[in-house]
């Protein structure tokens, strides 16, 4: 289970901005004491968001910074959200993004560490750890070294799973019950009687709203979509030749 | 000079120089870009087409040889509301790796079948050696021309 304390120790806080006409779920890079050049043009106190969920009226929107280049990249990590956030992938937009400093790759420099990756003692473990600041402080957004699912499998579903939560929040304001009280499924919030309210439709009420942060990530065992085969979400348009 | 001929069904006109390779004709003078651009030297493949329904290097043919074709795109072969056999049976493999080569594969692989309905291994390889895949989908190649021969008996 990861909670934020694991989360705020890293600097990755996943929180939310409001977007023309809905919300952004993403990381925060928070302007730090500790000088940092990528956040020069940042003033004090404020915050650049770095989105993975983008939603509005018209849909869902998953930001896959990793590569596709037929590995299977963009499927994976769509899945990753998507687990938590409790979609269909196949029915939201996936799209790279734009380059950014919150997509650095932590696990990618963890292997360049001068132990093989078989040893995994507490000394090369520790030093693998350690390299996930350099990898931070130069804002690394490489896509290489099998790192895709070690670096994104937390920050990806704790985007997911702070999404869902605030759309949670956002339909229980409107409702004036608990958030407790519902639960999301297909890209809904289900209220108690059974109503389902569309994502799409609470985007720009979750946009106004401080963000839930406090989420826990899920058991593997409760997965509907990691750890089983799927059919990748670009393989129609790479048979049809309408990949963009 | 300006050439007419059939472009995934419509008549299409073009004014164009005439030693134009009939793959910037599609990519950059109509905008379809489902065929690729590999080489340009008739080395991999990427850019096949129908051309009067035989597979064709697309770099290789020039404007002026095109009065009266009819050409055939991916774009042309099926669409998601409508696959063509070949590319059902590659969606159903999955096939692509990065997709580069993709297109010309299913392109070349829908003509060996248009002419061999129930191809040999040999014949398959014969067909598609002129198809490169740097990812090396080539096993996958193989077994989706084989479902595709199958579904394509079934629905005769
Ligand atoms: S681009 Fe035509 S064969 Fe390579
Ligand atoms: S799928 Fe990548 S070149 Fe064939």
């Amino acid at each position: 289970m990861s909670k934020l304390r694991t989360i705020t120790r890293r600097t990755l806080l996943i929180g939310s901005a409001t977007i023309a006409g809905g919300v952004a779920f993403g990381a925060y890079l928070a302007k730090k004491p500790i000088p940092n050049p990528l956040l020069d043009n940042l003033g004090d106190g404020q915050a650049a968001i770095t989105p993975y969920v983008l939603i509005d009226a018209a849909g869902i929107t998953l930001i896959t910074p990793r590569a596709d280049v037929g590995q299977g990249a963009y499927t994976v990590q769509a899945n990753m959200i998507a687990e938590e956030l409790d979609i269909d992938p196949a029915t939201a937009t996936i799209s790279p993004g734009m380059p950014g400093p919150a997509y650095y790759n932590e696990a990618l420099l963890s292997e360049a560490v001068p132990y093989p990756p078989y040893n995994e003692d507490a000394l090369p473990e520790a030093l693998r750890r350690f390299m996930s600041i350099p990898a931070k402080i130069i804002g690394l957004q490489v896509t290489g070294g099998s790192s895709t699912v070690p670096d994104s499998y937390e920050k990806l579903r704790l985007a997911g799973a702070v999404a869902r939560e605030t759309l949670k929040q956002a339909a229980a304001q409107r409702l004036g019950i608990n958030r407790s009280d519902l639960t999301t499924q297909d890209g809904h919030v289900i209220t108690p009687d059974g109503t389902r309210i569309a994502y799409t439709d609470l985007a720009t009420e979750a946009a106004t709203i401080d963000p839930v942060i406090d989420v826990s990530l899920r058991d593997p065992g409760q997965w509907t979509l990691l750890g089983k085969p799927h059919q990748r979400l670009d393989i129609i348009a790479k048979s049809t030749g309408t990949e963009t | 000079m300006q050439t007419s001929f059939t472009l995934n069904g419509k008549a299409t006109q073009v004014d164009v120089a005439p030693e134009m390779p009939l793959l910037w004709i599609i990519r950059d003078e109509l905008g379809l870009t489902g065929t690729k651009y590999g080489c340009g030297i008739a080395q991999c493949g990427a850019c096949t087409v129908h051309i009067d329904g035989y597979a064709q290097r697309a770099c290789q043919v020039q404007a002026q040889d095109l009065a009266g074709a009819t050409v055939t795109t991916i774009e042309g072969l099926g669409t998601l509301a409508n696959l063509h056999p070949v590319q059902e049976a590659w969606i159903e493999t999955q096939v692509a790796q990065c997709g580069y080569c993709q297109s010309g594969q299913i392109m070349q692989a829908a003509s060996l079948l248009a002419d061999i309905p129930n191809p040999t291994d040999e014949e398959i390889d014969d067909a598609m050696s002129g198809n490169l895949c740097r990812c090396g989908s080539y096993p996958r190649i193989r077994q989706a021309i084989r479902a595709a021969a199958t579904k394509m008996a079934d629905t005769q």
